[in-house]
């Protein structure tokens, strides 16, 4: 209250002019390692000189989740941010909520889908189009990939320039790199996957399978091929245990850096943590296949919300634009390890220097291709929620994976009950 | 005689074995906040840092707007536990002392609120809080707070606890009504007070996920929201070193405060029947 005397009096005194600009509120996760926080706010910066007449008024909402959540709060109270970063997979929900708008007439009105969306990587946009329609430019995406020590490799007598290419080899790799003590406990894991299902994903993608419908409407978790992903990763920790059954996201990439573990799958993200974090030679590949080369992305974009003013829109899409733009895209990979979104972005100085110091980050780029959407339904939350519950029963043995992925589609069907139309 | 010796080396050991545990993490925090990034993971745990380092402070306060998150924190939870002393001792003392029809059923009611968790009420709450215009306001964080159920509980007890006889002798004085209050009871219900401001503080200190809600710039933002940068990255690893050297400086005043008042906090948990 006394600060905005304080400023009224303040304005008064110098009798400034108002600012005549835009502003608008900008609300962003961070999900990943370190103070990201700082590379936002440099990309805000870069764009405040590019646009004086726009400010942009970046929040930090804490991590995905969170910041969901806040957006969510913000809409019911009738004061959304003007754009956000969300994930893909929040685009269902954004949309049942009626809360985003379609950005085809800024493509339209910028000269069209090849000159603003054809630089784009198109696996990034896939999921960024419902109905015909683009709902968000993809700012921050990431996929798994395959990381392995080299040192460790060479201890065991595995060779440090051949990993693993199929899930047999994935096997027989983690099986030759697994220590064991005396007692036949682990000391060092043969490999380690976090027991989140957007890696489980990848291996029912892997396998031939599928996971949910384009229309977000249907899920397909009880058909052998997923169950049989699922036999596969379980087979790895219950009956050959090369790999722990649970490890959360942060848990295992710090095993990794500890080299407590010859092999991690994990989020691309984390090249800049692994990077500065080793003391080993390590070196990443594409995730094994075995029907075929596959995984999920992951990641988000920026989404443009609908109660904002047209002005406030217009200078949203303006710094999507700018945000998601070849120069940024690449000093936005540099700091984060966020895979550039712009096939152009890996052409520019400072993508080649980067990757010449650090050719393990081209593979996640080179493996895009294989990259197919995350799943995705109506009630997504609830629906994630029911999936990783079960699949954890399964590791724990609760469950046989038949049994467990058709009680999964089960729940996850009455989930979607109400959208069948 | 000898059977009293070894039972009191007993007691001792075993207290000093439980005060070795609960200092670890203490030291472990101290110890990382001056360790180089890469010295964290290690398959032979080192306890000493190997190039001791003030990069982890310098780098925390360049990270963000450090003191000023300081001064919110402060700000917030001290503010708040004034406030709600006003509030948590009429109320407190209305419960225990006066009569009135319905007494007992409100009473309840209050005590209802205690098993809500604040979490399922963070979208109506900040509906509220966005009408009556202060969202990303220091008062915002303090505003679903102000009547605190637990803290009228707390003092309700400690009220009744004042002997009759005490109140009878004061009004006889011409000491009654909120005149007793302001010169009996307060003193003497000094104990619970002391109880009840380290519970708030600690929370309010600590609280992450409403001000991250109902915050959006330096203005009103508080220190967990800068730990959270380091912290909050569900898909990465946290930064340890930083978070720890930040963790250190956090817990800096609280620390001073407790250690200040060490002894009086002790004896208030004792007589207001929060041991264990």
């Amino acid at each position: 209250m006394k600060q905005r005397v304080w400023m009224v009096f303040a304005a008064l005194l110098l009798a400034a002019p108002a600012w005549a600009g835009t502003t608008i509120k900008f609300y962003y996760p961070v999900h990943l390692t370190g103070p990201l926080v700082k590379e936002v706010e440099a990309v805000v910066a870069e764009f405040h000189k590019a646009h004086p007449d726009i400010k942009v008024e970046p929040v930090w909402g804490g991590n995905y989740a969170e910041n969901m959540q806040k957006t969510v709060a913000a809409l019911q109270a009738g004061s959304p941010p003007d754009i956000a970063v969300h994930l893909a997979v929040d685009l269902v929900t954004l949309r049942d909520m009626d809360a985003v708008i379609p950005l085809d007439d800024y493509v339209q009105r910028d000269g069209g889908d090849a000159k603003v969306l054809g630089d784009f990587i198109p696996a990034f946009l896939a999921d960024f189009r419902a109905e015909q329609k683009i709902w968000a430019l993809p700012f921050q995406r990431s996929t798994p990939i395959l990381y392995y020590n080299k040192d460790l490799f060479r201890k065991v007598g595995l060779d440090p320039n051949k990993p693993p290419t199929t899930w047999e080899e994935l096997l027989a790799t983690a099986q030759k790199a697994t220590v064991r003590n005396p007692q036949g406990q682990a000391t060092t894991w043969g490999l380690t996957i976090p027991d989140d299902i957007w890696l489980v994903m990848a291996f029912i993608y892997q396998n031939g399978g599928r996971t949910s419908s384009p229309d977000f409407k249907k899920v397909y978790l009880g058909e052998t091929e997923a169950i049989e992903a699922v036999q596969f990763w379980t087979d790895m920790a219950n009956k050959y245990k090369v790999m722990p059954r649970h490890r959360t996201f942060p848990i295992s990439v710090q095993d990794f850096a500890a080299g407590n573990t010859a092999m991690l799958i994990h989020s691309t993200g984390n090249l800049r943590f692994v990077r500065d974090s080793a003391k080993f030679e390590w070196g990443t590949a594409f995730l094994p296949k075995n029907r075929k080369q596959a995984v999920a992305i992951g990641g988000a974009g920026l989404y443009i919300f609908k109660k904002a003013p047209k002005e406030k829109q217009d200078a949203a899409w303006k710094f999507a634009a700018f945000a998601t733009s070849p120069e940024m895209q690449a000093r936005w990979n540099i700091g984060s390890g966020y895979i550039a979104t712009r096939k152009s972005a890996f052409d520019l100085p400072i993508m080649k220097e980067y990757t010449a110091k650090l050719p393990q980050a081209l593979v996640a780029r080179d493996q895009l291709p294989y990259a197919l959407p995350e799943m995705s339904t109506h009630d997504n939350w609830k629906m994630r929620n029911v999936f990783v519950t079960t699949f954890q029963e399964i590791l724990d043995e609760k469950y046989t994976p038949e049994a467990g992925m058709k009680k999964a589609q089960a729940e996850i069907e009455k989930i979607l009950a109400p959208f069948q139309k | 005689m000898r059977s009293r010796t070894g039972w009191r080396l007993a007691v001792h050991g075993s207290l000093a074995l439980a005060g070795l545990l609960m200092i670890v993490p203490l030291v472990w925090i101290v110890l990382t906040a001056f360790k180089e990034r890469n010295e964290v993971f290690s398959q032979v745990p080192q306890w000493l840092p190997a190039h001791p380092t003030f990069a982890n402070f310098f780098g925390v306060l360049d990270a963000m707007p450090f003191w000023r998150y300081y001064w919110n924190t402060i700000v917030v939870a001290f503010g708040l536990l004034g406030l709600q002393l006003v509030t948590v001792t009429l109320a407190a003392y209305a419960f225990a002392r006066m009569e009135f029809w319905g007494r007992d059923a409100l009473f309840i009611v209050l005590l209802v609120q205690l098993m809500i968790a604040p979490q399922s009420t963070v979208v109506q709450n900040y509906i509220t809080v966005t009408r009556l215009g202060l969202l990303d306001t220091k008062l915002a964080i303090m505003a679903p707070y102000l009547a605190s159920a637990y803290g009228t509980f707390l003092l309700r007890q400690t009220f009744k606890g004042i002997p009759k006889e005490l109140e009878e002798a004061a009004a006889l004085d011409g000491c009654g009504g909120i005149r007793f209050l302001w010169h009996v009871a307060l003193p003497l219900a000094l104990p619970g007070y002391l109880a009840f401001g380290l519970v708030s503080i600690t929370y309010h200190w600590n609280e992450f996920f409403w001000p991250l809600v109902v915050t959006e710039t330096t203005n009103s933002r508080t220190l967990t929201l800068g730990l959270g940068i380091f912290a909050q990255t569900a898909e990465g690893s946290a930064d340890w070193t930083m978070l720890m050297a930040m963790t250190l400086m956090v817990i800096a005043v609280p620390l001073v405060v407790f250690l200040i008042f060490q002894r009086r906090f002790i004896n208030s948990f004792m007589q207001s029947g929060l041991g264990g």
